[in-house]
């Protein structure tokens, strides 16, 4: 098989449209794609079949504007696709059945495909999303990493936020999708105060953290060994939070930073990162986290142009000969 | 078990700046490209979104904490599989 030739998978779902940003690259590089969003497509028109035997894998994905021969991918890219919900027509049990078969059938077999460069494999991504992980890692490729505890007794919380006098905040360990009233809400960073701290903390674990005495935060986005660094300013503790009130501009990273960072996406088997830093007035670059598949869109135009520029590359490339 | 309060990391929470509306139709994929296009209702074919910096508040583009856009717009941190995992173990 020739995987140059072969399709890049894209598994994302129709709303997305940063995936159409590397869609249009490579449609004007004329490379073959397959688009799939399999927790909603293979209930309504797609199919997928593999077939395994001794010394031989093969199978088909049909969609409705393609046939897909899946010993002839080359790459697959895991943007957004949608959770494997299962058919809504189902009542609650057949749809979670329907719904387990899915991941754990499509989502195999999709992760599954022998040769094909993953960007990113979703069980790397997985993996990479537990932040004991990504804390793990970050003090082993020696990036600076601010105090933190993950805990589930609120007197270790209540120690950790005295001992921090300039400052700790919580964020959490997950971020569930979590609706007030019918409006969604998410934990946003804020300072925690000790006095603040209940047994409600005894619940489940929390993760608290020391907070940086930062000059700006930075946003370091990788793609291969391919960095592009942002530094963004904001009026918000959070910058998230309020993406329309901040600035952000290219900026130089460290050598140090750039060896870590490598270490890092090695040590996940990641092809892609986003890395968040706080940055202290002496330079200091402290890891707040690295998202395995980050929105990275949302950067000025000449960056995100050489992301989607970067990407295609990696998905037009295939694996590494 | 019975005076088992709810995690204290519920009460950090806080609504969103700012939300994306839903789009009116419902995107296609273009046969060709495989790129998401609407067909609106003069049966004209347009992009789905505008792409790069965000202006105003949320949009298909940003990062976000969680999954605040609503049907469709998964969340940043998410993979597929950690999503389902986590709701779908009642």
């Amino acid at each position: 098989m020739n995987h140059q030739c072969g399709s890049v998978l894209v598994l994302t779902n129709s709303l997305d449209v940063t995936t159409d940003v590397v869609l249009r690259i490579l449609a004007e590089r004329h490379v073959p794609v397959v688009r799939l969003d399999p927790g909603t497509d293979l209930h309504s028109g797609a199919s997928l079949t593999a077939m395994y035997r001794t010394g031989d894998q093969r199978g088909t994905l049909r969609t409705a504007s393609r046939e897909l021969d899946l010993t002839d991918v080359r790459s697959v890219w895991v943007r957004r696709p949608s959770p494997y919900e299962g058919p809504s027509e189902l009542d609650g049990r057949e749809r979670r059945f329907a719904a387990s078969q899915a991941l754990w059938g499509a989502g195999g077999v999709l992760a599954s495909l022998p040769g094909a460069h993953y960007v990113n494999h979703p069980w790397a991504n997985r993996s990479a999303e537990h932040k004991p992980a990504q804390l793990a890692a970050a003090q082993h490729f020696d990036f600076l990493v601010p105090d933190t505890v993950i805990t589930n007794s609120a007197e270790e919380a209540k120690e950790f936020v005295t001992l921090h006098p300039a400052g700790a905040v919580y964020k959490p360990l997950w971020n569930t999708p979590y609706s007030m009233n019918g409006q969604p809400h998410a934990v946003w960073v804020r300072q925690v105060h000790a006095g603040e701290i209940t047994t409600a903390v005894e619940t489940c674990p929390h993760m608290f953290q020391a907070k940086v005495e930062k000059v700006f935060d930075a946003r370091v986005t990788v793609v291969g060994d391919q960095l592009f660094g942002v530094r963004i300013d904001s009026p918000e503790l959070d910058w998230r939070r309020r993406q329309d009130l901040m600035n952000c501009k290219p900026i130089e990273i460290p050598g140090a930073v750039a060896q870590a960072v490598a270490g890092y996406l090695r040590h996940f088997r990641l092809t892609f990162g986003a890395f968040d830093f706080a940055v202290t007035a002496d330079d200091g670059w402290y890891f707040l986290e690295c998202n395995p598949n980050g929105q990275w869109a949302w950067q000025p135009t000449e960056i995100t142009d050489r992301i989607a520029h970067a990407i295609a590359d990696q998905l037009q490339r295939g694996p590494a000969v | 078990m019975e005076d088992m309060p709810a995690p204290w990391g519920i009460g950090r929470m806080g609504p969103f700046a700012a939300t994306t509306a839903l789009p009116a139709f419902t995107p296609v994929i273009d046969p060709e490209t495989q790129i998401a296009v609407m067909v609106d209702e003069n049966g004209r074919t347009v992009e789905l979104g505008t792409h790069g910096t965000s202006t105003s508040g949320l949009t298909p583009t940003s990062t976000t904490p969680g999954d605040g856009a609503g049907p469709g717009g998964a969340t940043d941190a998410d993979s597929t599989e950690s999503y389902d995992q986590d709701t779908a173990t009642d």
